[in-house]
């Protein structure tokens, strides 16, 4: 029996290294191929090597990306703000006050996260074209561009972080109403009560939410892609890499090596950066039970 | 018969301290937690229902309709949706609907299937366990995009490309990946799950650390084997964590678009051509936005049908 659990034991982890290994193979292949010169690269067996630390390379890319990177932080830290500020303030709301027309009211939040963003792409665009008194249209909205090619369009959307305010609501049903009752006592008004009564103890949600919000906005493509197309010095990281990589492909396949490994690792190794600093609440939060690490 | 009162009937209120202004102030401070509440809701509540009702308005309108952002649309009737479900153009259209189900159904398979076996491993007393499962999460972090941009100079069709490097070293002569049909569905498809498995780790984990620890013991005591605890207790106790998975997991796999948009553009031979690059290509391609909201609401219509089935059969079989 004894011998029986050994096996699979070393089973499970010979599985489990191959098995992890596969899966970062390919982003361990663009990180060490960053510090790699092409003839080595060339040459290589399973992983590349890496033998050069390339600074004016690194240093070329970077001046590339660093507008679109401060553009997408500012983007970043505009939507974190906005998701934990209303997700707070909605979850609250709706945990621990009582007014008519509560339920409704969430139902109908809710009722929004059926629809899966993407099949609003065309109809919100149409949205956004046709924004009254933007960007040369009229009142009603004809006329102009509306808000397409305009910065805006990428700061106009998700005020209202339903999901935030869901995952939000349910941290603070499991929070005591005592505290509430007790700092009214106090004193305490509305924003009191739910940012500094409450709100340091829901950290494990919080940081989730922090990490949703960054990976999302960071990530974000598909949106930018199809409304700020014309204007480039407001490219987010995603369309800015795609502009470059493009351009490291010559016509008949031959790519720039060492570039394009850079491009990709200098854009990829924020998101990483930040799951792997935060991750124990981003599991705790997402999750809810306590995870064991 | 109506009867009109004189003026001088109706009393009015004196403006003055204790009339009407003071019972308005009243009733605020009456229910002054519906008005705060209120006073912050009415706000979202508005702006959620421009950002969202107005685009489903849009939505379904202009799948009525023939349009090209230019002229002015005309009204089309059902014509977009005879269009989706017609024979024309080899039934162009019904094969990307099928495709699309075809690799959302096999992402799916791959990501529970996947991912229950590793949550199962992982459930083990594992050392090191917090770094396998951030070597499964880690590719969910990247952007898809970015990826798809990386992907594509893997699949270089030159000898020059990764994936053609690698191959020569078992002396395999280089394939153009993205002009294969064959391989490029594989390709999508593995990309994809590559990217979604790790979130279905971290959470059929987190199921699978919930189940009670007594009902293993009491299944032991009657002499279950390996097998019989995995089906007997295991998966049934897992039914919540799978109905999310699946629910979730189906929404996503349906909507990918990197590879097409970014690498194939649904080529080749359209063996890549899945819906939502469909719904792009025509309404901001071919300039057809009618068909391209049509399909729209047909994806969304198929999305919820799939979710009420799946409800349904697990309710059916597990009783939920």
């Amino acid at each position: 029996m004894k011998q029986r659990q050994l096996i699979i034991r070393g089973f499970s982890y010979i599985f489990l290294i191959v098995t992890s290994f596969i899966m970062i193979y390919p982003v361990l292949f663009m990180v060490l191929g960053s510090f790699t010169t092409p003839q080595r690269f060339l040459e290589s067996i399973i992983l590349p090597i890496p033998n050069t630390l390339n600074i004016a390379l690194f240093r070329r890319v970077a001046s590339t990306l660093s507008s679109a990177y401060t553009f997408t932080l500012i983007r970043v830290a505009f939507y974190i703000v906005v998701t934990l500020g209303v997700g707070l303030i909605g979850g609250y709301i709706f945990s621990k006050m009582n007014f008519p027309g509560r339920n409704r009211v969430f139902l109908l939040f809710l009722s929004g996260m059926v629809m899966p963003a993407i099949l609003m792409l065309v109809p919100s665009y149409l949205m956004m074209a046709w924004w009254p008194n933007t960007g040369g249209n009229n009142w009603l909205g004809q006329g102009g561009h509306g808000l397409i090619q305009d910065l805006r369009v990428l700061f106009i959307g998700g005020w209202v972080p339903v999901f935030a305010i869901f995952l939000l609501k349910q941290s603070f049903d499991m929070l005591p109403t005592e505290y509430q009752d007790a700092a009214k006592l106090d004193g305490a008004g509305f924003f009191t009560i739910i940012f500094r009564v409450y709100g340091p103890l829901l950290k494990p949600p919080l940081v989730a939410l922090t990490i949703l919000v960054f990976l999302g906005m960071w990530n974000d493509y598909l949106w930018p892609s199809l409304t700020i197309t014309g204007t480039d010095k407001w490219y987010p990281i995603g369309m800015r890499v795609g502009q470059v990589m493009q351009a490291e492909i010559s016509p008949s396949g031959e790519i720039n090596y060492p570039i394009v490994f850079i491009t990709a690792f200098l854009a990829t190794w924020p998101p990483a950066a930040v799951y792997f600093l935060l991750q124990r609440y981003f599991v705790q939060g997402l999750v809810g039970s306590g995870l064991k690490g | 018969m109506e009867t009109k009162l004189p003026r001088e009937a109706i009393q009015v209120e004196p403006v003055v301290q204790g009339g009407r202004f003071d019972t308005w102030f009243n009733w605020i401070r009456r229910n002054r937690e519906a008005v705060i509440a209120w006073s912050f809701l009415g706000p979202m509540v508005i702006y959620f229902s421009i950002m969202t009702f107005v685009p489903m308005a849009f939505l379904i309108g202009i799948s009525f309709t023939k349009w090209n952002l230019i002229e002015p649309p005309t009204w089309a009737g059902f014509d977009n949706f005879k269009t989706i479900f017609s024979s024309q153009q080899n039934w162009f259209y019904l094969k990307v609907i099928g495709r699309t189900v075809l690799y959302g159904v096999a992402i799916l398979a791959l990501n529970v299937v996947g991912g229950f076996s590793i949550a199962l491993v992982l459930n083990q007393n594992i050392r090191f366990k917090s770094i396998f499962r951030t070597m499964w999460y880690l590719p969910g972090v990247f952007s898809g995009a970015v990826i798809a941009f990386l992907l594509r100079i893997y699949l270089q069709g030159s000898s020059q490309g990764i994936l053609n490097l690698m191959i020569g070293q078992f002396g395999l002569k280089p394939i153009d990946w993205l002009r294969d049909p064959f391989w490029m569905p594989i390709i999508t498809v593995l990309f994809v799950v590559w990217q979604g498995i790790g979130f279905t780790v971290i959470f059929f984990l987190a199921g699978l650390q919930g189940v009670d620890e007594n009902l293993y013991d009491a299944a032991k005591i009657d002499g279950a084997n390996d097998l019989q605890l995995l089906t007997n207790i295991t998966i049934p106790q897992m039914v919540p964590v799978l109905l999310f998975i699946t629910i979730t997991g189906l929404i996503g796999s349906m909507q990918m678009w990197e590879v097409p948009k970014l690498i194939t553009g649904g080529g080749p031979n359209d063996s890549t051509y899945t819906l939502v690059w469909s719904i792009q290509s025509d309404a901001f391609g071919a300039l057809r936005v009618g068909l391209g909201t049509a399909q729209s609401l047909v994806l969304f219509l198929m999305l919820l049908g799939f979710i009420g089935w799946q409800l349904n059969q697990y309710r059916k079989q597990y009783n939920v």
